[in-house]
């Protein structure tokens, strides 16, 4: 029996929202793990007895940061729930939208959210140390303001497209509202060029785009960082050599089954869209990955279950699809780690259970040889955790640097293929029914299921990725993806339990953690700021 | 030095994300060269856990000086006005902002749900919330009508879903810098400097709204949105169209119309059925009509304009 | 922007013409608080005349001659009078001035001043020393009074920095100009620009400040794309107060109105 050591934190910043995670600590390293989710906002109370379109408002506004995300899903549900029609130069527009979005998240993320927790002191003796506090130091690190303001030039072509980002509202069901001119797409083409020339290639990778993409598995990842002294001293191979240094491969591994929704719909294939149409239209496709088993199998909205036994909602104990939620929310929403204790439901797949999303299980499922030929197809983050036996904090956070080659590629894709003089919207007839729309934010699968009855809104319910990711405990007792990954999470200094950061952090989660360590073995909360 | 905290409500982050686009001067500008010390913000703070208790608590009790608290969100008192939904290092938020509102110099309220409580309020407002100092265009909120920071200035509303970078930048800038009493706000404690003039300022579809040609659906490059797709541009006051988004463009230059997001009653009319992205008409007439027109002068303008337009009005100008 | 540069060997008595006129000036007060100037003594380093006249309005070159007039003569001589290709078999030693604007008007094209002026003053004597003789001194002295005076007749070679759009103007030029203002409105006539300052919240573009000194830059990417202005050109732009506009003036230069799309 190891010594039981008690901290607590709170908050901890630099993850968006408000989170509070409960660990136990047994012999400095994690033994269990409880995240709540500390702020209701109640949108799916608002969006009742609505106008239809009041989605494409407001749920932009449910995450400033992953606005073009809601605002593909929202206009998706509806082109389903009314049959629409879509013009390919919106499908191209909308996709634009949220490529440029999550062109703007990676190194926002990278710089902003993550890298400065490699200049922290207990980091010092890494001989990496020196380097990275010179280049990520948050407002003064050489590449940390290079990284916020390239990440403000990815969305200038959002707003060419939407007008202003964050909080647009272009996309309607229908098609866009923009009509852009040769004016436009060249001036976007400008400033993704310049992204490449200031960040992409000389910053991050060292390399030019195309030396980048000949890499096809692990040991061609090794072989490129030993190649050339540019690649090595990368942001990305600064990363990744300081990143096993300080050992982020041996922690946060997690649940190791991962999901994505697959995104970015072919401009020629989804012009008819349609909840059954969409696996076979997503240039990258959608999937479930059980590493254990080695399996891919597609994804599918009716798997989706949600579950509230732990969460402040007063809605019963049974797993149910988002159409039968009813958000109904509790008054009382004291701690109660045997009972409720957050306002993320506890999202599940009917028959394979918990699964994680983000990029680590898009590129995974990107790997896969499951789904169409002509479907986006990247071999190397499988292949990496093949060989390392399993997922960690190094890997997840690198799935994510790594999808910014390959989104760049598409929003290229985009630009040359508008037909300027061809349509942009064809107006839709409004009716009653259901609809679904999903897409990939950039930390994960995001889905809106939409119900409308006598032209109002009866139902909307969204599943973000953090709520698969943050959600508590599921019915039959399972821990969420982040609860999982927390154990085994080596805590070096009670005071300062960085790693619990790490692990928080690496799945981008939307929320602000707030981070209590409780007494694994009497179940006794003690004081706070204190080691005992 | 000023000292800045940057706290969030009831908030989607989407002013913090608008904000880190600001250039010129960028957020890591405002550290290194106006010496603006962000003490903490949610999405870039260092200090985490008893650190950061510890900086709260030296903020309350004046050990440290506050000269900044910039609010984002809106203020939950939600459940049965405890403030409980939203907790933050233990407390409800709503405890942690009026007692740093307090201690502080200046108090800015930055986007929609600060200032008014925009979204999250809307009707039937599930998590009870308002604004810093106002509910909807209704003056009091949180902080009460007669609350006025160290500094003698009410809360700085700073509105808009979300607010432009620059306007936050400026206003950060001329506190810092000392020309703070410049600062001229109207009657909503909004600055004048960028809320005096109308979203309709230098949109490039005026043309089309002088001669009454409309944009009937979306995706055209000409036509007015006001007159059916329920643009609220010659309503709203805003300077979109001469700040412009992202140093590109605007929501009406792209062609959505302007919601009115900077004003306490968005979103307009709920959101209720038949209300989105549709002009609101009583007999032909809208039912909001361009800030200061009445419904005669209305009716009298848009018959001589449609009468007057020449005809390249109702083509498409706008070469491919 | 006015470049002034002085050019010559000032160990071989009246050579250094040039770089005592030069030294005159840097003594002026008035002068050297001016940031529309910046005066810089070359020596007999020519082609350092070339990377200074670079980006600015107009150039002011003095230096020493023999032409066989007399001792102390002055010659003020337009800059289009001096084309001369630098000779191919020289070093980089014997490239003078003269090459230097040559080969500045080809390499730098637009960014190279076309208001140039020479001034040459006659020397008496060559011989090894630091002092000018006296005609050449008195001369000298002549030329100190007559850039003085063109110079505060000239308030039109003010200029500000274009780039992508973007004007940015210094704290002491809004000072100046744009009191008490924080908006401006743009006004497009032809290739020429003019900012008018307006009232506190009338509209306009903002007068951004983007340090504590006070500079500012006027954002106008929206207005170059509506006057079908190339936003790509960066160069430093002439400024003049206009009395009968109530306007301050900014000079494009001409390629603001080349196709955007080539400018890629």
């Amino acid at each position: 029996m190891g010594e039981i050591r008690t901290l607590d934190i709170s908050p901890v910043g630099r993850v968006e929202g408000d989170l509070d995670i409960r660990v136990t600590v047994e012999d400095g390293v994690v033994t269990d793990a409880w995240t709540s989710a500390e702020l209701f906002r109640g949108f799916e109370v608002i969006l009742r007895g609505k106008d239809p379109q009041a989605g494409l408002i407001v749920t932009p506004r449910v995450c400033g940061i992953c606005g073009a995300s809601h605002l593909s899903c929202g206009a998706w549900a509806l082109d389903t729930a009314w049959k629409t029609e879509v013009p390919r130069n919106a499908i191209l527009a909308r996709n634009l939208g949220q490529i440029t979005e999550s062109l703007q998240s990676i190194p926002r993320h990278h710089y902003g959210l993550f890298g400065i927790d490699f200049t922290n002191e207990k980091y010092s003796k890494s001989p990496f140390y020196a380097e990275a506090c010179d280049r990520w130091a948050p407002y003064t690190g050489r590449h940390y303001e290079a990284g916020i303001s390239i990440s403000g030039k990815a969305v200038e072509i959002y707003a060419i497209f939407g007008g202003q980002w964050p909080h647009s509202s272009y996309m309607v069901p229908g098609g866009v509202m923009c009509a852009p001119t040769l004016t436009d797409i060249t001036r976007a083409k400008a400033i993704l060029e310049y992204y490449r020339t200031n960040w992409l290639e000389p910053i991050l990778l060292g390399c030019s785009i195309e030396r980048y993409e000949e890499i096809q598995s692990m040991q061609d990842f090794l072989a490129w960082l030993d190649e050339n002294p540019a690649h090595a001293n990368s942001d990305l191979g600064l990363y990744w050599r300081m990143g096993q240094d300080i050992g982020l491969d041996k922690f946060g591994g997690g649940l190791n089954r991962f999901m994505s929704w697959g995104y970015l719909p072919h401009e020629d294939r989804y012009q008819h869209p349609t909840v059954e149409g969409r696996n076979g239209a997503v240039i990258m496709k959608s999937g479930v990955y059980d590493f254990e088993a080695d399996t891919h199998v597609l994804m599918h909205e009716e798997h989706v279950r949600e579950n509230t036994v732990h969460a402040w909602y007063d809605e019963g104990s049974a797993d149910v699809h988002p159409y039968d939620r009813e958000t109904r929310p509790t008054d009382k929403n004291a701690r109660d780690f045997d009972n409720k204790y957050s306002w993320s439901s506890s999202v599940n797949h009917a028959e394979l259970g918990r699964l994680e999303t983000g990029p680590l299980a898009r590129q995974l499922v990107a790997g896969g040889k499951h789904g169409e030929d002509w479907q986006y197809f990247n071999p190397v983050v499988l292949d990496m955790m093949k060989a390392m036996g399993g997922s960690n904090v190094l890997l997840r956070h690198f799935a994510r640097l790594h999808e910014a080659t390959a989104l760049f590629r598409q929003a290229e894709h985009c630009l040359e293929a508008f037909h300027l003089d061809e349509p942009w919207y064809i107006k839709p007839h409004e009716t009653d029914g259901q609809g679904w729309g999903a897409t990939e934010a950039v930390r994960g699968a995001l889905a809106h299921w939409v119900d409308i009855k006598n032209g109002k809104i009866q139902n909307y319910q969204i599943v973000a990725p953090t709520t698969w990711n943050i959600g508590p405990r599921d019915g039959e007792g399972n821990r969420g993806p982040i609860e999982t990954a927390l154990i085994g999470a080596p805590i070096n200094n009670l005071k300062d339990p960085v790693e619990v950061g790490h692990v928080a952090r690496s799945f981008d989660s939307c929320m602000v953690c707030t981070v209590h360590v409780q007494d694994g073995k009497s179940g006794k909360e003690l004081a706070r700021f204190r080691i005992n | 030095m000023a000292n800045l905290l940057w706290l969030q409500g009831g908030a989607c982050s989407g002013n913090t994300m608008s904000f880190l686009n600001a250039e010129e001067p960028s957020v890591c500008d405002l550290v290194t060269d106006f010496g603006l010390n962000i003490l903490w913000h949610p999405s870039l703070g260092m200090e985490l856990g008893d650190e950061l208790q510890a900086l709260l608590d030296g903020l309350t009790s004046g050990r440290e000086s506050l000269d900044i608290l910039v609010f984002e969100g809106t203020v939950i008192n939600a459940p049965h006005g405890t403030g409980e939904w939203n907790r933050f290092a233990g407390r409800p938020m709503k405890d942690w902002m009026q007692e740093l509102a307090d201690v502080a110099r200046y108090v800015v309220a930055i986007g929609d749900c600060a200032c008014w409580g925009g979204i999250p309020a809307m009707d039937p407002n599930p998590t009870d919330s308002e604004g810093l100092q106002y509910l909807k265009r209704q003056h009091g909120g949180t902080l009460g009508t007669d609350f006025t920071s160290k500094a003698g200035l009410p809360v700085i509303n700073i509105p808009g879903c979300p607010a432009h970078p620059d306007w936050v930048t400026q206003i950060l800038v001329a506190v810092a810098t000392g020309r703070a009493a410049e600062i001229d706000l109207d009657d909503l404690q909004r600055p004048s400097t960028f809320f005096t003039s109308f979203t309709q300022t230098g949109c490039t579809r005026n043309m089309h709204f002088t001669y009454k040609v409309s944009a009937t659906e979306f995706g055209q490059r000409k036509g007015c949105l006001f007159y059916d797709l329920g643009c609220r541009g010659p309503m709203t006051h805003s300077p979109c169209n001469r700040i412009l988004w992202n140093r590109q463009s605007s929501k009406t230059r792209a062609g959505m119309p302007c919601i009115g997001c900077t004003e306490p009653e968005f979103p307009f009319f709920e959101l209720e059925p038949g209300t989105v992205f549709k002009s609101q008409t009583v007999m032909g007439v809208p039912r909001d009509l361009p800030d200061g027109l009445n419904k005669p002068g209305y009716i009298q303008l848009t018959t001589a304009a449609k009468e007057a337009a020449p005809a390249w009005a109702e083509q498409d100008i706008f070469v491919i | 922007m006015i470049s002034i540069i002085g050019c010559g060997n000032p160990v071989r008595s009246d050579d250094g013409a040039g770089h005592h006129v030069i030294q005159a000036l840097l003594a002026d007060e008035q002068i050297c608080s001016r940031k529309d100037l910046q005066l810089f003594d070359a020596g007999t380093d020519g082609m350092s005349v070339m990377y200074k006249a670079r980006g600015s309005q107009a150039l002011i070159i003095i230096d020493a001659c023999q032409s066989g007039e007399t001792p102390g003569a002055v010659f003020e001589v337009p800059g289009n009078e001096f084309d001369d290709a630098p000779p191919k078999e020289q070093s980089s030693h014997a490239f003078r001035w003269d090459h230097a604007l040559y080969a500045g008007r080809r390499i730098y094209a637009e960014a190279f001043p076309h208001d140039v002026t020479v001034y040459l003053i006659e020397v008496e004597t060559l011989a090894a020393g630091m002092e000018l003789s006296e005609s050449v001194s008195k001369a000298a002295n002549q030329v100190v009074e007559r850039i003085r005076q063109k110079l505060s007749g000239n308030s039109t070679a003010e200029s500000i920095k274009l780039n992508k759009a973007s004007l940015y103007i210094p704290a002491e030029v809004r000072a100046r100009y744009f009191p008490n203002c924080e908006c401006v409105a743009a006004i497009a006539e032809g290739a020429q620009l003019s900012l008018a300052p307006l009232l506190k919240s009338a509209g306009g573009h903002l007068l951004k400040q983007i340090n504590p000194q006070g500079d500012c830059v006027v954002q106008l990417q929206g207005f170059f794309r509506d006057q079908a202005w190339n936003e790509f050109v960066q160069c430093q732009c002439e400024i003049r107060w206009d009395e009968g506009r109530a306007a301050l003036s900014v000079h494009l230069p001409k390629e603001i109105e080349h196709d955007y799309a080539t400018a890629l």
